[in-house]
This record gives C-alpha cells, structure tokens and sequence, in this order.
C-alpha cells in the first residue's frame, strides 16, 4: 500500500471509531494495534503493548501530570478561586469592564496553580459568572472571558500538555514551562486590553457606578494579603523549575504538598477527608489521561511500525512545499482537529507523526510545543467539542448560542496571538534562552 | 490533556446503571479509587522527601525513585475500571449525540461497547503474556539493587480484567433495552 492509501485508512479507522462513541483511549489503542498487527505479525502486538505499559508509562516525566492534577484538585478544593476573583476585582475596579478583566486575571493566576484549563474555567467562572449576572454586566462577554481566559492554564506553567509533548519527543520540558511564560503573559494582557477598549466603547455593556466609589487601598491591599499563598505556590513551583532548582516531576511534588499545606493551614478550605477527596479526583484524572497516554503509545507503535512518519517526511520533501507552508498546513490540520477532538488525544496521535517534519524542516522544537499548545488552546473553545464551552454552559446554564459568541472575540484574539508567535518566535524562545 | 478533565462523578455516589446502586463491582472499583489515591499521595512524599535529601545531605534514594516511576501505570490501571463506571473516560459525543435514540442506543452503547471489550481483552492478554514472560526470564531494572519486573507489569492485566467487567456491567442493560424495543437512555 502506498503512504496515501495507508494513512487514509489507518486516519479512517480511527476517526470512525471515535465519532462512533468509543472511548478516547480505546480507539487509540485499538486503531495501533489494528496497525501493529497488519505490520508486525503475531508476536509483536504483545511484545509492544506490554513495553508500551511498561517501559514508556513509567518514564520519570509523567509522574508530574498525576502531581499537578493532584496538586490542581488540592488547591481548587481550597478555595482559592474566590480568594483570587476578588483580589483582581478590588484592583481592577477603576477599569471599564473589571468584571470581565479581573476574570482574566484570576485565570491566569489559577491557571498557574492548576495547570489545567477545565479547572481555571470551572473555579473562576463558578465565581465570577453569578456576580456578573447579578450586576447585569454582559454575560456573553463574561463567558467568553473566562471560556478563554481558562485556556491558559494549557500554556502557563505548569502545564500538563508541555508534559505530555516534552515526554512523546524528547524535548525539555523544563525550557517548555519557562517558553509558556511570555506568550501567556502577551494573551492575558490581550485579552484585557480587549475588554478595556469594547468596554470604553460601549459603557452599557457594563455599568460600573456602583462598584469603584466603595473600593479603599486598604480593601485592595487585604485583598492581595488573602492571595500570598497563591504567589508563593506560583513562585516556588515556577521560579524553583525556571532556576533549575528542581526537575518538572519534583517541582510537582512539592507543589502539590505546598497546596495541601496551605489549602489545610493557610487557606483553611481543606480538611484531611475533603484532602482525600480531592486525591481520588485527582486519580480519576489520572486514570482517563493514562489510558490516553497508552493508547497514543500503542497508536505511535503502529504508526512506527507501518513507516508513516517517514513516509510523511519524504511526501512533503517530495510535494516541493517550503517550509513555511508545511507550518501553515500543520497548523490548519491541528485546528481541523480541534474541532473534533480533546487535546491529549491530537497531540498523542500527531505529534508522533508531525514533530520528525518539523525537525526535519528546521523549526525549534520547544517553539513548535509552543505553537501546538496555542493551537490546542483554541480547541479547547471551539465548537462543537470545545469543553471549556461546554464547562461554562454547565455553570451558567445560559444557552450555548451565548457562550459562542461570547467567546468568538476572544477566540480571535487567540488565532492572533498563534500567528504572532508563528512570526516571532522569540516571543516563546526569548526567555527560555535566559536558562 | 489535555490533559483535559472531565468532571468525574463522586467516589461512594451512583454509578453506571446496571452495576448496581452500590453493587459488589462498583465497591470493589471504589477501593481501587483508594488505593490509587494513597499511592498518589505516597508518590508525592516520597519525591519531596528525596529532593530534600538530594539538596540538603547530597544522597539520593534511587531505588525508591525507580520504583516511583512505575506509579503512574499503577495508579492508571487500579483506577481504571472505577473512572470508567463513573463516566470519566472521555468520549466523542460529535455525532453520537445528534443520532435518534434508538440508533445511538446500537452504535454508542452496543456496537463501541463491544468494540472497547475487544480492545481491553487485547490488552488483558498482552499484559498477562508479557507479565509471565518476565516472571520466566527473571527480568529485573538495572540499578545497583535490581527489583523484579514483574510486579510492576502484573497490574495491567488485573486492572484490565476489572476494566473488561465494568464495559460488560454497562453493556448489559443496553441489551435488555434493545430487546425491549427501546433506545438509549440518555
């Protein structure tokens, strides 16, 4: 069979196999063992899915996605979200639109505790959406806010996607964390600017006499004094990878210790059963990623085995495109992607497939986690399956018509963001050249 | 992974139909929810523990950390089977959801339900093939105090074999409904 007609069924039989309901994992697994045995005969299924279980699972850098989660699971049990909502709101109180600024905020500040964006979304938006609804602020802008504004939590550090791409190519996942930064920072500052310059434009969609009168600088400061357990989780956790204090895997250890000891004796939101508690959620997780992982390791053995990834790169050396086109198409096939499916499984089933191009083609290898990680961002709020739409709707129980185009503005904002770092990639590589 | 997280259903709580408001499989799922929580909490102590040690008497607990990084695979596979009876494996609903009930009833809950104990059997065997190999070939890790393999692999296929038993535990009751005549349940 030719590389066309092999990649066709194989991308066949598993897109057929996940529109048709079965679990994620499953499908990976299967369609790679349907692969491994049509490649490698009759022994070499058992040989690689039992090395697959064995040997890859237990590399030492996916032991940080169950810390972090478990780390994310303590501190969002703690309480911490409304803490962080309403330090942003004091300080933010001045500004047109605060409500919906002061969300992006806090995502980003939760978003670097967690580590996940389902969690930022579900912990900000718990808070903030009612207070923003009950002050007749625009809702559809609110959604959109923390829909987006919860998708940091993929880029800003520490970020369980970078684990996942670190760990499938190799690539330091160390310089990963640190390249999230600037980016993160550049999208939180866009989207705020967003809200101001929409919010100036249109005073109505938030009126905001009632609120910045009654804000004193000591409210602000007690407020930013509830968060200090928030900033030293941030910096330990960040600034002790960035420093090359600890490795990623470590830095979730303690991070997760640090946020059962604060959320127990700091914030006082958690005690030893709801401590628990939060450690089976954090398994649960766990167990649904893993499965993933397996399965994306199974599927990659069979796409090994069957010679795509090389067969990939010698069709596009021999389809005569410059290398900038290929990124260009890369990026439309992730986006296509984003649109049907959850973005561990995308990067399982194609990074192994697309990071030998890029190599190939000369790009920086954190640069293109990078751009992936944007790209997947988007995914996360993009109909029909963007879950971040779907974790808002189930807070607000506002229609999903709403929530879409809530988030629309800020989708693009994002699609921007993705170009700039495409463009200039110093914006990713700049700081962790620093290292 | 994302790491992306559905909201999985309270551990002690109800479960999938058919396997019992608090049947003998969702309990035995729930311990397995447990055990997978203290070894995660474990794994944490101990990575701290030893990065402590490392930074403070210059000495390392390799064996300890070795064998920390088969917890994953452990962890994955005790609480397998009890995320998957809480609706915590994550699903392609794109087309699935638009279908009549009926048709979502053969192909999501029957025809994928097959399929996925198809899958997990290939994994039960692959693990207990490849467990018994490394019990016969004494294969062990290569550090300065050797542990035995095959412990570590043995997980798979008993976490496998609970998983199977809760894909068939959700499957039976989507039988009796299309022998009934009747379409999915939600």
């Amino acid at each position: 069979m030719t590389f066309g007609t092999l990649g066709l069924v194989f991308a066949l039989a598993l897109f057929s196999l996940l529109l048709m309901g079965l679990p994620v994992a499953f499908a990976l697994g299967l369609t790679g063992l349907i692969g491994i045995m049509s490649a490698g005969g009759n022994d070499a299924w058992i040989t690689l899915t039992s090395g697959a279980a064995l040997h890859h699972m237990s590399h030492f850098g996916f032991l940080a996605i169950p810390l972090f989660i478990l780390m994310s699971t303590y501190i969002t049990e703690s309480g911490i979200g409304a803490r962080l909502i309403d330090a942003a709101t004091k300080w933010m109180s001045k500004l047109p639109g605060y409500l919906h600024s002061a969300s992006i905020a806090a995502c980003g500040g939760f978003s670097a505790l967690s580590g996940s964006s389902i969690a930022t979304a579900a912990a900000i938006g718990g808070v903030v959406l009612p207070e923003i609804k009950r002050r007749g602020h625009s809702m559809r802008l609110g959604m959109g806010a923390v829909a987006a504004g919860g998708t940091l939590g993929m880029l800003i550090p520490p970020s369980n996607h970078f684990i996942l791409y670190g760990v499938i190519t190799e690539t330091s996942i160390s310089q990963l964390f640190v390249a999230g930064i600037v980016p993160g920072i550049m999208l939180i500052t866009a989207f705020i600017a967003f809200n101001l310059i929409i919010f100036s434009l249109k005073p109505s969609l938030a009126p905001r006499a009632e609120q910045a009168a009654e804000i004193t600088w000591a409210q602000r400061w007690v407020a930013l004094r509830q968060v200090w357990t928030a900033m030293v989780l941030i910096v330990a956790v960040v600034g002790g990878i960035f420093f090359g204090v600890v490795t990623p895997t470590e830095a979730a250890g303690l991070g997760a210790l640090a946020a059962l000891l604060l959320g127990m004796f700091a914030l006082r939101g958690l005690n030893l059963k709801q401590a628990h508690q939060a450690a089976i959620r954090a398994v649960q997780v766990t167990a649904m990623l893993g499965l993933i992982i397996l399965g994306g390791l199974i599927l990659g053995r069979g796409m090994a085995l069957l010679n795509l990834s090389n067969d990939l790169v010698r069709w596009i050396s021999d389809s005569g495109m410059s290398p900038w086109e290929v990124m260009i198409v890369i990026n439309f096939i992730l986006l296509f992607l984003g649109l049907m499916m959850d973005a561990a499984a995308i990067t399982l089933i194609t990074v192994p497939l697309l990071f030998p191009v890029v190599v190939a083609l000369g790009f920086d290898p954190i640069w293109f986690g990078v751009v992936f990680c944007i790209n997947m961002e988007l995914a996360l709020i993009t109909p029909p399956v963007g879950i971040n739409l779907f974790v808002i709707k189930a807070i607000t129980g506002e229609p999903m018509k709403d929530v879409i185009i809530g988030v629309l503005p800020y989708a693009l904002i994002l699609a921007v963001g993705l170009v700039l770092v495409m463009v200039i990639p110093g914006i990713a590589l700049w700081l962790p050249g620093t290292m | 992974m994302s790491n992306e997280i559905p909201l999985p259903a309270e551990v002690g709580g109800p479960v999938a139909a058919g396997t019992g408001e608090r049947g003998l499989l969702a309990r035995i799922t729930d311990i397995g929810l447990h055990v997978g929580a203290w070894i995660l909490v474990f794994t944490m102590l101990v990575i701290v523990v030893n990065a402590g040690m490392r930074y403070l008497f210059s000495a390392s607990m390799h064996v300890v950390i070795e064998l920390s990084g088969f917890a994953f695979l452990y962890m994955t596979f005790f609480a397998a089977a009890g995320t998957f009876l809480r609706g915590g494996h994550v699903v392609v609903e794109l087309v699935t959801g638009v279908l009549p009930p009926r048709i979502r009833l053969i192909v999501r809950d029957i025809l994928m339900s097959v399929a996925g104990i198809f899958f997990v059997l290939l994994l039960t065997w692959a693990g207990t093939v490849g467990t018994w190999r490394l019990i016969e070939a004494g294969t062990t890790t290569i550090s300065t105090m050797p542990v035995p393999l095959w412990p570590v692999l043995i997980i798979m296929p008993i976490g496998s074999l609970f998983l199977l038993m809760a894909i068939i535990a959700k499957l039976r009751p989507s039988i009796g409904r299309l022998l009934r005549g009747e379409g999915a349940a939600e």
